[in-house]
């Protein structure tokens, strides 16, 4: 069991993501908890009640916290598959890992920090900025 | 009419006599039978002859002889002046007798009968035709007057009767009309007994279906009642239960809190285990297992505030039922009241109806057979009225001809003039 | 289902009017139905057609790009072609056809109302598209076929268009 493979699943309104439990702090409780670095708005859309929040390290050593509807659990898949090339190139964000098949279905796998990093610089900026990177 | 002396056994020719005393033969003849045979000749009326009296021996028949030729010569001269009386008489009687007939004839009874002729014997005569001419004078105007008032009577009387028919055909017609009206009375008469007979059912049906509806609504109303009870008592039992069902509310939250809060820290720790790795693996199983708790704990939590709001939604329905069921069984009341007071009213009503519609019937009863006997009544009237019809026709036609023979009896007496 | 299966390098399709190729030969297409109107692209793009499976949604996604799914072990995207040429948007049911297009370096699955198939058209039924056709900028062509027009579009242009987000609005 490697630790880049155990995904941990969480749910932003009706649509279920998971993100490398290596880049979660830990989880967090309701936004009352952290009024100040709450992200409830990503590209991943906004949670409804957001009653937890995922702590993370955007990169430069801070915590923000970005909050979903509820976290699912962990899971161990055995292989995150990239992107399909035309996928990524027309998605806004590029803070997205991949795919894993989750109980067979293609469930997206999200980069947090740079999920969070974009929402700090703006989404059209992180979108250009990162297909340029892809050349 | 002197007579010629006749032989007496000769055949009788003329002879040539006068008063000569015919000569007897000087005869054996005796005197006194020729005497007697002229007495006899005079007895039959011959008093011609005559006896010569100095034909006769005897002195004293000669005596005779001459009282007989006085005689006879004095019935001569008699049976002339008769003769001559006869004819006055005749006369006198002939024309008694053509006053008579210009009377019948002519109808004159204004003269006297006067005669050319005079005679006391006509006297009587005269006397009598005059009283026959008085009597048919009298008789003429009395007979006018009748005949004149016959005329009026009899006008009156045709026109009585014309009028005694007009009524009895008007009063024929009346009948008849009233007859008709008897018979659509007796009809409809019969339509109201009928009527009456089914108002007086459905009078007592009513009756009999109101009693019915008034314990109905008695009971109705004692329902209600107990439904006002029950809505009290329901309602304690509801407050009960909302305040039970508040501190189960509360006890909850708490639970869940808890649950949700051990169920943050597993996550966490599984979070740890992750990351470290093969380390972790314990680590990770444990704090699974603890989550798994804490989700039991939560879907539990979860199933009694299902629960918790469910009963709330259902002691909310409640109380709003027995709110309603209170509010209900006042209005049900109210009705009831209402209800039972039209109910008497009805039930009074339709008493009075059943008395009225009782009472029609038996009136109608006897209307129709009231009416049944007038119709009768009236049929024998009109049975009379056209037997009146058929009399005053009858009488009009008597009338009629009464007046018709008064005209001409009245026409007939015009002709005997009395004045 | 039509299993298709073409070497990796696809020949060209003969632009019209130059011809390397018979002039009287036919071309092959690939044609789909959207709306009323019916499309076409050259046959060899198609590698297969597949029925879709349920669709993962993706978060900001363009609308074109529906989602994406699996199919035998592959990830696909869906390529709306509905709402990229007529902004109307495909109603997908599951188990719809796809045509699975190698668009130059893109691979997608090509959804639209109706997939229909291969057809053969004599090249001299090819015309010049009229001016003021929708979708003209990816026109390469027109031809009749039978009693209905084909649009001849030119997929390749079309899906990097797209992925640039420059296609029309």
């Amino acid at each position: 069991m490697s630790a880049d493979r155990q995904l941990l699943l969480f749910q932003v309104g009706a649509r279920v993501f998971a993100a490398p439990a290596k880049d979660v702090r830990r989880v967090g409780g309701s936004l009352l908890e952290h009024p100040d670095d709450g992200v409830p708005d990503t590209a991943l859309g906004r949670p409804w009640e957001a009653r937890r929040g995922l702590v993370v390290d955007p990169g430069d050593g801070s915590e923000r916290t970005v909050l979903v509807d509820g976290v699912l659990g962990l899971r161990a898949v055995a292989a995150v598959q990239a992107l399909p090339a035309f996928a990524r190139e027309v998605m806004a964000t590029q803070a997205l890992c991949g795919f894993a098949l989750i109980d067979e279905v293609p469930t997206l796998v999200v980069d947090l920090p740079a999920l969070v990093r974009e929402r700090q610089r703006g989404p059209s900026a992180a979108g250009r900025e990162e297909r340029n990177d892809h050349g | 009419m002197a007579e010629q002396k006749a032989s007496r056994r000769a055949p009788a020719r003329p002879r040539r006599g006068g008063a000569a005393a015919a000569r007897p033969r000087a005869g054996a003849k005796d005197d006194a039978t020729r005497i007697s045979e002229v007495l006899r000749a005079h007895a039959k009326g011959d008093y011609a002859k005559r006896l010569d009296p100095t034909s006769v021996r005897d002195p004293g028949l000669a005596a005779v002889a001459r009282a007989v030729n006085a005689a006879a010569e004095q019935a001569k001269v008699r049976n002339h002046e008769m003769a001559a009386r006869m004819d006055t008489v005749r006369v006198g009687v002939d024309e008694a007798i053509d006053a008579m007939v210009k009377l019948v004839v002519q109808g004159d009874l204004t003269g006297t009968l006067r005669l050319a002729v005079n005679d006391a014997a006509l006297t009587p005569l005269i006397a009598g035709v005059g009283q026959v001419m008085e009597t048919l004078k009298r008789f003429v105007k009395e007979i006018r007057e009748a005949a004149i008032q016959l005329s009026a009577s009899s006008a009156e009387v045709l026109a009585a009767a014309t009028q005694n028919e007009n009524s009895t055909a008007q009063q024929a017609t009346a009948v008849h009309e009233t007859t008709a009206t008897m018979e659509e009375l007796k009809g409809a008469s019969q339509q109201i007994a009928e009527n009456a007979q089914t108002v007086a059912t459905i009078a007592s049906e009513t009756l009999s279906a109101t009693h019915q509806g008034e314990q109905a609504i008695r009971a109705f109303m004692e329902a209600m009642e107990k439904v006002r009870r029950n809505a009290v008592e329901v309602d304690e039992a509801i407050s009960k239960l909302s305040r039970r069902v508040e501190r189960i509310g509360t006890v909850v939250e708490v639970i869940d809190e808890i649950a949700d809060r051990s169920d943050l820290l597993a996550l966490n720790a599984a979070l740890e285990g992750a990351k470290a790795g093969e380390a972790g693996r314990g680590f990770s199983i444990v704090a699974q297992e603890m989550r798994r708790l804490a989700e039991n704990v939560m879907e539990s939590t979860r199933e009694i505030k299902n629960l918790i709001g469910e009963i709330r939604e259902a002691t909310h329905a409640a109380k709003e039922a027995s709110d309603g069921n209170k509010r209900m069984a006042a209005d049900g009341e109210r009705l009831g009241g209402a209800a039972m007071a039209s109910v008497s009213g009805i039930l009074t009503g339709a008493q009075g109806t059943s008395d009225a519609a009782r009472v029609i019937h038996l009136a109608t009863q006897q209307q129709r057979s009231a009416t049944e006997q007038v119709v009768q009544s009236m049929a024998e009237i009109e049975d009379v009225t056209r037997e009146a019809q058929a009399g005053s026709r009858q009488a009009t036609g008597a009338a009629a001809g009464l007046a018709g023979l008064a005209e001409r009896l009245a026409a007939l007496v015009q002709r005997f003039r009395a004045e | 289902m039509a299993e298709h299966e073409q070497g990796s390098g696809a020949r060209d399709p003969a632009p019209h009017g130059s011809a390397p190729g018979d002039p009287t030969a036919d071309a092959w297409y690939f044609a789909v139905r959207l709306g009323e109107g019916r499309y076409a692209f050259d046959a060899p793009l198609v590698t297969e057609v597949v029925r879709l499976g349920p669709l993962t949604r993706l978060p900001a996604a363009p609308p074109f790009l529906p989602g994406v799914f699996t199919h035998r072990g592959e990830i696909l995207p869906v390529l709306d072609l509905g709402e990229l040429l007529l902004r109307r948007g495909t109603e997908l049911e599951p188990g719809a056809r796809a045509a699975v297009v190698q668009a130059g370096p893109w691979r997608v699955a090509v959804v639209a109302d109706e997939i229909e198939g291969l057809l053969s058209v004599p090249r001299r039924r090819l015309e010049q598209p009229p001016p003021g056709h929708g979708a003209s900028e990816f026109l390469r062509a027109v031809a009749v076929d039978g009693a209905e027009d084909l649009a001849i579009l030119d997929m390749v242009r079309l899906v990097a268009a797209a992925r640039a987000r420059s296609v029309p609005s």
